[in-house]
């Protein structure tokens, strides 16, 4: 049985002082892992897997039926869409979450064309993103800042985005090179 | 089957999700192509589907006027009562629908029933023609009899062992489709007032002489989920067993991969559907849960694997729900366990059993100092489970080993003696570790390599510490003259079986991981390696001194055991596993 004792006595002061030092505590832990983030999107070697399997040949993987063409996808919940750990927010969902297409172009290109995205998101915070990419090697990197990603392959961009819509609600998809849209959800 | 054809008919479901005349509908030879969808709202969702099957008559009068507006096909299945006190009620609902049905006059919707005994009472009383829904050919191999009751969660049942000893099995009923429950056992209905039951047994035991089910063609195929873990262990781990599937007999070995390493598996030769776990999404776990289900499912339906393999401590409810889900059961579902858990892990972490075909078991070298339970304790429920113990399993045998001259041109090293260091994420004093390691290092002339997940963030090229950034290791350990290494299964057992330097070993006491203490203490008996304790710091400067100076010496360990094993047993397993399912 539980006695007064054991009862936790929270005050709202307490309450507040809590709130106020997550929120400066979750702010500084945004920052550094953004220096942290600005630091491997400098290194040249960013992108670049070692990876040895003399003889093998990659394989795509298979391209399933999408779910946007079964009716179940309509009953489907949205999920959640983080604003990665780079950028802390008292209220993410008054961002939109968008579609950010991740080509397969080269490292060299794709380390400015990320850093310009980055530090427009936390600098002045405008959505939650949704990284669509064409291949495997953005993934570690997205994945090591919590963002969300999904691989395309070779499913087409529009259907890609057609799943997305259902899945995290977002309207558009926009390059990360150029930031021009590529995608726009039919009304 | 796995030839991927399109499928040549939308049936729509309407019932309940994991109603076993679902499950058991993708037996039928004439729905080979079909795609089955679950329906709830039959007039708003008629374009998406070519005809709809109702799984009861329940679901047909709360319906009724949709079933009627609607113009395509509808079956409606008639299912008898279930109890004596239903008996009363079940009679009124039917007359209900026949009545309605009358005063609708449409022509699309048809009347059926499990078996022929309940079309024959069905057509009596109603005054209608039902026929069949369809017959399921007999399965006629020898597997135990199965008892089953809708009021009995379990199913109990008589298993014959192996060994001819025959012992009680039980499983949780809900964990299987239907189409794997026919073929692990005979089943009986053993509440004979419970006729529903009864037509469902039937029903899934099959008639003799019926068509059997379409055999499956083209290469054997396994869909294989691994979890997101720690490290790279569970991703080398099921690349090894697909590479030696593949040497042995062609399988085609599809990840459905929340690893960040996606890009490894793709780049090994393995199809990989990366997704995200619902931790790392922060998303509001039963909403995750559901989109994988679904989507692993839509898989399933499109892939048509022979085995569903999971490599971790707990299936995650998903697997079981997307492989109870209609056209999705017709696979078997292997779990890859690895030995060596804590003395202290609940026993509750054999559960899976229940529900796997088959435990297979990597191989351990240090299996005499495994007090866990996969070693100690039996699973409260078993299921219908086989186990295999594979030789130890790893990456190394099926990739090229190169020499030393070739090894460190592609490192990058000069001359010299080089030692690797790869070590886990948790050790005692870290800090007080590292600067023993590098301290005596340097006292001897042996420069460091530190090795690093590819997964991880990239080193800064300071010019001081040697960092290599690179995946799989193994084919580059002629560079070194000793290794310091952690001690989970798959360098543990690259170390011991493929490698002839000093190794030292440091197990990391992460309480979540394997008993990499234990596995390390065995190895320094039989003289395979040194080992550092976390627990023991002032031991660790002599232990790394006399390591460096062997290094600096060239010596090298004779002890340790030959080459890898042959994996065609374990072949010859998965393959039984795939012929079950295969008729």
């Amino acid at each position: 049985m539980a006695t007064k004792q054991d009862n936790i006595s929270v005050s709202p002061g307490l309450v507040r002082r809590l709130l106020r030092e997550n929120r400066t505590m979750g702010k500084q832990l945004a920052d550094h892992e953004f220096k942290r983030m600005l630091g491997e999107l400098s290194n040249p070697s960013l992108f670049m897997l070692e990876l040895d399997f003399p003889g093998e040949t990659p394989v795509e993987p298979p391209v399933i039926p999408s779910i946007i063409d079964d009716p179940i996808s309509r009953k489907l919940p949205r999920i959640n869409v983080n604003t990665g750990s780079i950028l802390s927010v008292q209220n993410p969902e008054g961002l939109k979450p968008m579609g950010i297409h991740i080509p397969d172009i080269p490292p060299e290109q794709l380390r400015p064309a990320l850093r310009a995205l980055m530090t427009a998101h936390v600098t002045e915070p405008f959505a939650r993103f949704v990284f669509l990419c064409d291949t495997f090697r953005p993934i570690p990197f997205l994945g090591r800042y919590k963002f969300v990603y999904e691989y395309l392959g070779q499913t087409p961009i529009a259907r890609a985005a057609e799943r997305a819509a259902f899945r995290y609600g977002i309207s558009e998809v926009r390059s990360v090179v150029g930031t021009r849209p590529v995608w726009t959800k039919s009304e | 089957m796995n030839a991927m054809t399109p499928p040549s008919q939308r049936l729509g479901l309407l019932g309940d999700g994991f109603d076993p005349v679902g499950q058991l509908l993708e037996d039928l030879p004439e729905d080979v192509h079909t795609e089955y969808l679950t329906i709830t709202d039959p007039l708003g969702e008629q374009d998406d589907i070519d005809a709809l099957l109702v799984l009861s008559q329940s679901y047909a009068l709360a319906h009724l006027p949709a079933l009627a507006a609607m113009g395509k096909p509808c079956r409606i299945l008639l299912r008898r009562s279930r109890s004596n006190t239903e008996e009363a009620g079940w009679v009124d609902g039917l007359g209900l629908l026949c009545d309605a049905l009358a005063f609708t006059k449409v022509e699309h919707i048809t009347l059926h029933a499990l078996t022929e005994a309940a079309a024959q009472q069905l057509s009596q009383l109603t005054g209608q023609d039902v026929t069949v829904i369809g017959q399921l050919g007999r399965i006629e191999t020898d597997r135990p009899t199965v008892p089953i009751r809708r009021d009995d969660p379990l199913v109990t049942f008589t298993y014959t062992e192996d060994d001819s000893t025959r012992s009680t099995r039980q499983a949780r009923l809900d964990v299987f489709s239907w189409v794997r429950l026919r073929r692990l056992g005979k089943l009986f209905a053993a509440d004979p007032i419970d006729k529903d039951m009864a037509d469902l047994v039937a029903f899934a035991e099959g008639v003799p002489g019926a068509p059997a089910a379409t055999p499956r063609s083209g290469p054997p195929t396994m869909i294989v989920v691994v979890p997101n873990g720690v490290g790279l262990g569970h991703v080398t781990r099921m690349m090894a067993i697909g590479k030696a599937l593949n040497q042995k007999k062609k399988f085609r070995v599809i990840f459905w991969c929340f690893s960040r390493a996606a890009a490894i598996v793709q780049a090994a030769g393995f199809e990989v559907i990366l997704r995200q776990t619902g931790v790392h999404l922060d998303a509001h776990p039963p909403d995750w849960r559901r989109w994988e289900t679904v989507e692993f499912a839509k898989t399933l339906r499109f892939i048509k694997p022979d085995i569903v393999a999971y490599d971790g401590a707990a299936f995650d409810q998903f697997v079981l729900n997307a492989m109870r889900s209609p056209g999705c059961g017709r696979c078997g579902v292997l779990w890859v366990r690895r030995g060596m858990m804590r003395a202290e892990t609940s026993r509750s972490v054999l559960d899976p059993e229940q529900y796997s075909d088959l435990v297979l078991e990597p191989g351990d070298l240090a299996v005499e100092a495994d007090v866990g339970p996969t070693r100690m304790a039996t699973a409260e429920f078993q299921g219908f489970c086989k186990s295999f113990i594979a030789p130890p399993i790893t990456l190394k045998p099926y990739l090229p080993a190169y020499s030393r001259r070739d090894a460190m041109k592609r490192l990058g090293l000069r001359r010299g003696k080089y030692c690797l260091v790869s070590l886990g994420g948790a050790f005692g004093n870290w800090d007080e570790l590292l600067w023993n390691i590098q301290e005596h290092a340097r006292r001897n002339r042996i420069t460091l390599v530190w090795a690093q997940s590819p997964l991880s963030s990239p080193p800064d090229d300071n010019g001081e510490t040697m960092i290599r950034q690179f995946y799989p290791l193994s084919p580059y350990l002629e560079a070194f003259s000793g290794v310091i290494s952690a001690t989970g299964y798959n360098s543990f057992h690259e170390l011991v079986m493929g490698y002839k330097g000093p190794v030292l070993l440091a197990p990391t006491n992460l309480e979540r991981l394997d008993d990499q203490v234990a596995r390390a203490t065995y190895a320094g008996d039989q003289g395979w390696a040194d080992v550092l304790y976390a627990a023991r710091p002032e031991e660790h400067g002599a232990i790394i001194e006399d390591f460096m100076k062997r290094l600096r010496k060239g010596t090298l360990v004779t002890s340790r055991p030959g080459s890898f094993a042959d994996q065609s047993n374990m072949a010859a397993a998965l393959d039984r596993l795939c012929n079950t399912y295969a008729i």
